[in-house]
């Protein structure tokens, strides 16, 4: 069986006291590199869904051209909608597209090699979040921003002059792509009870589509609609990282709102796999 | 043992001197055998099968949502109403869902390639892309229907009342949502082709169909004209829904918007066939 580099001291250096916050940053690195890595191997078909991707770009910024009044509406002119829309196209590759998290583990739970991941010496969720997460950085540098950048040459986008905002909007999609692979790993997890997530699978995706504004801000919903998306963990995803970026919110108290949906997504995860732990039972040997 | 009923040396091989009528009785049989076999084991979970669908017709909707927010906002878009766009949604969304429920395996062909499980095709007694879709009988995607079905519901009464449709124009809407399913199973056939030679093809198929059907959901007017050309001709899903809907609901056109695609559609369908022939004869097994 292959190993991961360095798995063994990883697990013992997570025992050390004051070395607790070194060894995280390492398992990180490791898995998240790990992540990153494996991606690589399919350049030439992420190509592809690159090309799939400016498409889609280019399918929404012309319906918003072809809408939107030539006063714009509320602090959305023609052009700020279309740069927002450029920018969760680029974006959303670390906060939503490509996870291939829940369907690695929905296999583990099949297959029962789900056993042998529980074993490991090292949180089932943390393990997940890691590796996932590199994964979603390499999608952003080779996918994403592309994507953004063949855009670009259509929409006029403005960089921000301010250190601040780039600081809040780096923030901002950092905390989003936590929350996204988050509310991937309770889908994926939700098969040790179901073993069978595509519907669940589809209820995320609708929701993330939907109330975290990836194709439209929140103001164009109905107004209660548009409170429930914006309190929502789902506007972190892409509605809140791109308004930063374009300086139409205030970071502090969006970043606040997302580091605690994260911390609230973090317990409920945690507590879930514990409860998934309780109830595995793999059949065979 | 079950029986293989397509295994007689009538059924279908090759040199066979059956006539035409017999073979294609008796592969109608067959299909009905391997399309209930694969039913009934879809619905041993019914419960779980009608909630999910259920679940699938709300919450895939979100196509039809946006554009409803968006014209409920700013009403109508290039003189299309919400009621215009609303059946543009049901002829796209329902021919997308005939392709689902009866090509359903044609959307999981990169698992035959990946896993090398397309050689247990070619050792059937019958060709390779009929084995495959009697497979899988996409029951589970009855939502892409449902939804068009609900989008017609909603949309034709008020199409209907204001004169905008009647009389012949369901027959050929009709022929829309067959003209859409044809093209949706010509590019899904071909980007299924395209697997033969290059494997990996999810991105592929996102590519030419995900993009496209998207697309094609709004009218066509609000894109440029490159990118209307490109919808009808290399990626053309267009050609089903938009071309003769704009005749139909009086947004311009011609009367030939109704004929070229009756032309066009089934010449796609045979352009994919033929590619599909080509691709077979390069197979490369991956191993089982």
């Amino acid at each position: 069986m292959r190993r991961w580099p360095d798995e063994g001291s990883i697990g013992a250096e997570q025992g050390g006291g004051c070395s607790d916050v070194y060894a995280a940053v390492r398992r990180w690195r490791v898995l998240a590199g790990k992540g990153f890595a494996r991606n690589l191997q399919y350049s030439a078909s992420h190509l592809v869904n690159t090309a799939a991707s400016v498409v889609f770009g280019l399918i929404y910024i012309y319906v918003w051209r072809a809408v939107t009044p030539e006063s714009g509406f509320g602090v959305y002119s023609s052009s700020v909608i279309t740069q927002y829309i450029c920018i969760n196209q680029t974006t959303a590759w670390l906060t939503q597209f490509g996870m291939k998290m829940r369907q690695r583990i929905v296999q583990s739970v099949r297959s029962g090699r789900i056993a042998v991941e529980l074993a490991r010496p090292m949180d089932f969720f943390w393990y997940n979040m890691d590796f996932e997460y590199g994964s979603q950085l390499y999608s952003l540098a080779f996918r994403g921003l592309p994507v953004g950048l063949a855009l670009s040459l259509l929409v006029q986008l403005r960089m921000p002059n301010s250190a601040i905002t780039w600081l809040g909007a780096v923030a901002s999609l950092a905390i989003g792509g936590y929350i996204g692979i988050a509310l991937n790993y309770l889908v994926g997890i939700s098969s040790f009870w179901t073993n069978e997530i595509r519907t669940l699978s589809w209820v995320l995706f609708s929701l993330e589509t939907f109330l975290g504004g990836l194709s439209m801000p929140l103001e164009v919903l109905p107004r209660p609609l548009e409170l429930l998306a914006k309190v929502s963990p789902f506007a972190h995803l892409a509605y809140y990282p791109a308004r930063i970026y374009l300086e139409l919110s205030e970071p502090a108290p969006v970043l606040a709102a997302g580091l605690a949906w994260a911390a609230v997504l973090t317990i409920v995860a945690r507590r879930v796999t514990l409860g998934a732990r309780r109830r595995l039972e793999v059949q065979g040997g | 043992m079950m029986e293989r009923r397509g295994a007689r040396p009538s059924a279908g091989a090759p040199g066979t001197t059956a006539p035409v009528l017999t073979r294609l009785r008796l592969a109608a049989r067959v299909y009905r055998v391997l399309v209930s076999a694969s039913l009934r084991g879809k619905m041993q979970y019914r419960l779980d099968f009608l909630g999910s669908t259920l679940i699938q017709t709300v919450m895939g909707s979100d196509s039809i949502l946006f554009i409803g927010a968006v014209l409920w906002r700013f009403g109508p878009v290039m003189g299309w109403s919400i009621f215009d766009i609303g059946m543009l949604y049901a002829v796209s969304r329902m021919g997308n869902g005939i392709y689902m429920l009866l090509c359903n395996e044609l959307d999981r062909f990169e698992l035959y390639m990946v896993n090398g499980d397309f050689d247990t095709l070619l050792i059937r007694p019958w060709p390779t892309l009929f084995t495959l879709l009697a497979r899988g009988v996409g029951i589970d995607r009855l939502a892409f229907l449902a939804q068009g079905a609900a989008a017609v519901a909603l949309t034709a009464p008020r199409l209907v009342s204001t004169g905008v449709i009647g009389g012949w124009d369901a027959v050929w809407l009709l022929a829309s949502v067959v003209w859409s399913a044809m093209l949706y199973f010509a590019v899904g056939l071909a980007a299924a082709a395209a697997g033969f030679w290059i494997v990996r093809i999810e991105e592929l198929q996102v590519f030419a169909m995900n993009a496209p059907s998207t697309a094609t959901a709004y009218p066509l007017d609000v894109y440029p004209s490159w990118l209307r050309w490109v919808f009808v001709t290399l990626l053309p899903l267009g050609l089903g829904g938009y071309v003769p809907l704009r005749f139909i609901l009086d947004k311009g056109g011609t009367v030939l918007d109704l004929l070229w695609p009756a032309f066009a559609c089934p010449a796609a369908v045979l352009a994919a066939l033929k590619l599909w022939k080509t691709g077979e004869a390069h197979y490369t097994s991956t191993g089982t």
